[in-house]
């Protein structure tokens, strides 16, 4: 089996990730921050490791600023959902995944903000100018993708987020492609939120999101969810604390212990390192891919993502040939209609092949050779 | 025994997480209700003697607290499930 799926979900997970994730079940079960007896307080220092673990990461400047979520989009959810109010306008960019777009969509239709869409692709320069001109003074924040799922084309996070800071507008990002594979470092980046998963690019198990506040803006934000904290049971509301004041219900504990070992995992082997790694086996299947005549690849930008079609043939169609030969890729839009749109691959979409940290040249070696075998017999 | 009085678990960890960088020895404790007006909380236990540095270390790391509580006062604020 050759897992090329991985900007869907990384696969395999390092031994010790797994190994943390049956060591939490097996010995400190308890349920995290309700009540103090052994196992519920080293389920609680457990999660508290990930926290320092995730905000030394990404230049966090406190544990407190790491809300845990089920996912990214829960974590861009609540992100854009507490920041909204009535008439607020909205800057979301032109790839991004329907995790952004239906949540600013779904607060257009129910009249509460309007939002416009800009393009990401192009230096920095041309995106700042292209926000600019879509600006308006009620923007509240801009939502962007930091890398896109479908292709390896980038925003320009640093530029955007001075940009806001500049002009007093929040700055969302979603990080689902980049967190562990590009740098970033809240220090330096003035992004308010940060939403990023545990499952990808940081080698923690599914079940696990993460909000990352970068700033004070928005720490107040409204709650999507209520119920309890572990803390201040008489109060009718919500802590006002990060990060309990999203975190309501209990955490999942043996994906947030698995998480911590995924990030010190990466943080061993290095961001930049990876990022290289997944390069690399770009180039090597770029090159076999196109030089067969009947495959269009539809971006030239190395990195983990490769995109491509087959002439006359579904995407769909090819994805299931390289299933039965073995091979995991994903078919279709990848819930990224607007990106797809963009790059002009059809109403079918197109087939992604997305690196990991586990992939190696000679499984590209293979994909390529069964790629052309699967040509060669649909010819 | 001492105690400082915390807003969350979380912020009671990032106490006792700091105070151990400075080797000051501290545990998070379940308070007792009577403690608090506002149901469940947290606090950070510590030898009294360290109560001048606790201070001057959770003020300098920024992490905000609530009540000190000493002598016979703090033994009746941990809760009794606590071994």
């Amino acid at each position: 089996m050759i897992y090329l799926d991985n900007a869907a979900t990384t696969w395999p997970k390092p031994s010790s990730v797994t190994e943390a994730v049956i060591r939490c079940m097996d010995k400190y079960g308890g349920n995290p921050g309700r009540g103090s007896h052994r196992l519920a307080m080293l389920a609680a220092e457990s999660v508290y490791s990930c926290r320092e673990a995730a905000a030394d990461f990404f230049g966090a400047a406190d544990p407190s600023d790491v809300v845990f979520t089920m996912n990214t989009t829960y974590a861009l959810n609540t992100a854009i959902k507490s920041v909204a109010r009535a008439g607020d306008h909205f800057l979301i960019g032109n790839m991004e995944h329907n995790s952004v777009r239906r949540p600013v969509e779904r607060l257009a239709r129910d009249g509460i903000i309007t939002y416009d869409v800009f393009d990401i692709r192009g230096s920095a320069r041309q995106v700042l100018a292209d926000i600019q001109k879509r600006l308006r003074p009620n923007t509240k924040a801009i939502v962007c993708a930091h890398a896109s799922n479908i292709c390896n084309i980038t925003a320009p996070i640093r530029e955007i987020g001075r940009f806001c800071r500049s002009r007093g507008i929040g700055c969302i990002v979603d990080g689902a492609q980049s967190a562990g594979i590009l740098h970033i470092d809240l220090r330096s980046m003035p992004i308010d939120i940060l939403c990023v998963p545990g499952h990808k690019g940081l080698y923690g198990p599914q079940g696990c999101g993460m909000m990352v506040f970068g700033s004070d803006r928005f720490r107040d934000g409204c709650t999507l969810v209520e119920g309890g904290s572990g803390v201040h049971s008489l109060d009718p509301a919500m802590p006002e604390e990060l990060p309990e004041h999203f975190e309501a219900g209990t955490l999942p504990t043996p994906a947030i212990a698995g998480l911590a070992e995924g990030i010190r995992w990466v943080s061993n082997i290095g961001t930049d390192a990876i990022h290289r790694q997944e390069c690399a086996l770009w180039r090597h299947l770029y090159t076999d891919l196109h030089a067969m005549r009947d495959v269009r690849i539809y971006d030239d930008t190395p990195g983990a993502i490769l995109l491509f079609n087959v002439r006359n043939c579904s995407p769909a169609e090819i994805a299931g040939e390289l299933n039965r030969a073995g091979i995991c890729v994903r078919a279709g839009l990848h819930c990224t209609p607007m990106g797809h749109g963009a790059l002009k691959t059809g109403a079918d979409g197109a087939i992604r092949v997305s690196f990991g940290a586990m992939n190696t040249e000679k499984e590209t070696k293979h994909f390529a050779n069964a790629l052309y075998k699967i040509i060669l017999n649909q010819a | 025994m001492c105690i400082v009085t915390m807003k969350t678990m979380t912020h009671a960890l990032r106490a006792k997480s700091v105070l151990s960088a400075k080797g000051i020895s501290s545990d998070v404790i379940h308070l007792d209700p009577s403690v608090t007006a506002r149901g469940c909380a947290y606090g950070v236990s510590f030898s009294c003697g360290d109560s001048d540095e606790v201070r001057r270390v959770l003020d300098g790391k920024g992490i905000a607290y609530g009540e000190w509580i000493g002598g016979g006062r703090a033994a009746d604020a941990v809760r009794h499930d606590i071994p």
